[in-house]
């Protein structure tokens, strides 16, 4: 009887012990897991350019964002780029908008929800044809993450300014948001 | 002792149950995600046949190049959407458009939903509209593609390489020729 119970025992510990091994694993991904945040966005912003009327923008994708995960702290860099050259008809056209972005975390839930403030800055390199320009973006922006199963929807509102440049056009603000989805490896 | 007996064989099936719960959970999971998700970079040849006079070809490079929402399935066969959108307005006109796509996605061989080769074709639309001084107008073309992959697994996600070849059909009462694309797309699957 004695043995028997022995067993009992050591087949309890047996199965608990993968268990507790998967719960501790469970709570400690969040923190330390995910080394990118990857994402693209659907945005929606009201776009005035200087001395012209202004007018709303709507578009998907957006940009290509990549964020760096870190493993502590609430601080996170996240690239962004857009990139389209093109040499139909004879002429090479381009434009290229890359930029990078510090994301402060506002929330126990770190970098995966809850409410962050982000700021950054771009560059706006272009040639339509008539000649090349290069114009600096600022913006800054508060939006939250909102888990969905292993993703996250992000939402962001915020102020985007960007320099005037003969070739590209005048300064310009934009106030407006964007909508997307977050995904993370 | 027929008491404490009953008791451990109690406390062995309640400390035995999450765990198996557990293990189908994680099964499951990991072998059904419902979608793929991805955005890629693109390169292509561009040549424009019917309609065009001047210098008719070029290269075209361009990142995000879409949207691409993929459906899994437990079958060969599954479809994918892919999409952009771009609308602007100001002055009193406005610009638009618009690419929605739909592709089927074959795999090949040992193949799974998540690495190996696979064989794709697809119809799309280009939705163009625009108004300008008051002027508007608008112009829709029809474009079938086809092309071969393949998803090469990183950690969790995969790279997926994917070699096309697009037709875009003439849409003569709008004076849009047709043309054809010869490129690639590289990029990042992720899955959820």
């Amino acid at each position: 009887m004695r043995r028997l119970f022995g067993g009992m025992v050591l087949a309890a510990i047996a199965l608990a012990l993968p268990a507790s091994v998967q719960a501790q694993r469970r709570a400690a991904a969040p923190m330390g897991g995910a080394k990118h945040e990857f994402g693209v966005d659907v945005s929606v912003a009201y776009v005035k350019p200087q001395n012209i009327s202004g007018g709303i923008q709507i578009l998907t994708p957006v940009d290509v964002r990549f964020g760096f995960v870190p493993s502590r702290g609430n601080m996170m860099w996240e690239g962004r780029l857009t990139a389209d050259i093109n040499t139909v008809g004879g002429t090479t056209r381009y434009l290229l908008t890359p930029g990078v972005n510090v994301l402060f975390s506002n929330t126990p839930g770190g970098h995966r929800r809850g409410m962050f403030f982000g700021g950054g800055a771009g560059l706006v390199l272009a040639d339509g044809g008539a000649g090349s320009g290069t114009a600096v973006q600022l913006h800054a922006g508060v939006g939250w993450r909102k888990p969905y199963e292993s993703a996250a929807w992000r939402y962001e509102v915020g102020f985007q300014w960007q320099s005037d440049n003969a070739n590209i056009g005048p300064s310009t603000i934009a106030i407006g948001g964007r909508v997307g989805i977050s995904l993370w490896h | 002792m027929r008491k404490l007996t009953g008791t451990l064989v109690a406390a062995v099936a309640l400390v035995a149950l999450p765990h198996i719960a557990l293990a189908q959970r994680a099964r499951s999971a990991a072998a059904a995600p419902k979608n793929e998700i991805g955005v890629d970079l693109g390169a292509a040849y561009s040549h424009y046949g019917s309609g065009c006079t001047t210098s008719c070809s070029g290269i075209g490079i361009g990142t995000p190049v879409d949207i691409r929402w993929g459906f899994m399935a437990n079958g060969l066969l599954s479809f994918e959407p892919r999409f952009s959108f771009n609308y602007i307005s100001g002055f009193g006109d406005h610009a638009l458009s618009f690419n929605p796509d739909v592709n089927v996605l074959y795999r090949m061989g040992k193949s799974t939903a998540r690495k190996g080769l696979y064989l794709t074709g697809g119809l799309g639309l280009n939705i163009l509209s625009g108004s300008s001084g008051g002027v508007s107008t608008s112009s829709t073309q029809l474009s079938l593609n086809g092309g071969v992959g393949k998803r090469i697994p990183m950690e969790s996600n995969a790279w997926r390489l994917e070699g096309f070849l697009r037709y875009n059909l003439a849409n003569t009462s709008k004076g849009i020729p047709s043309s054809f694309q010869l490129g690639a797309r590289v990029g990042m699957s992720f899955w959820r």
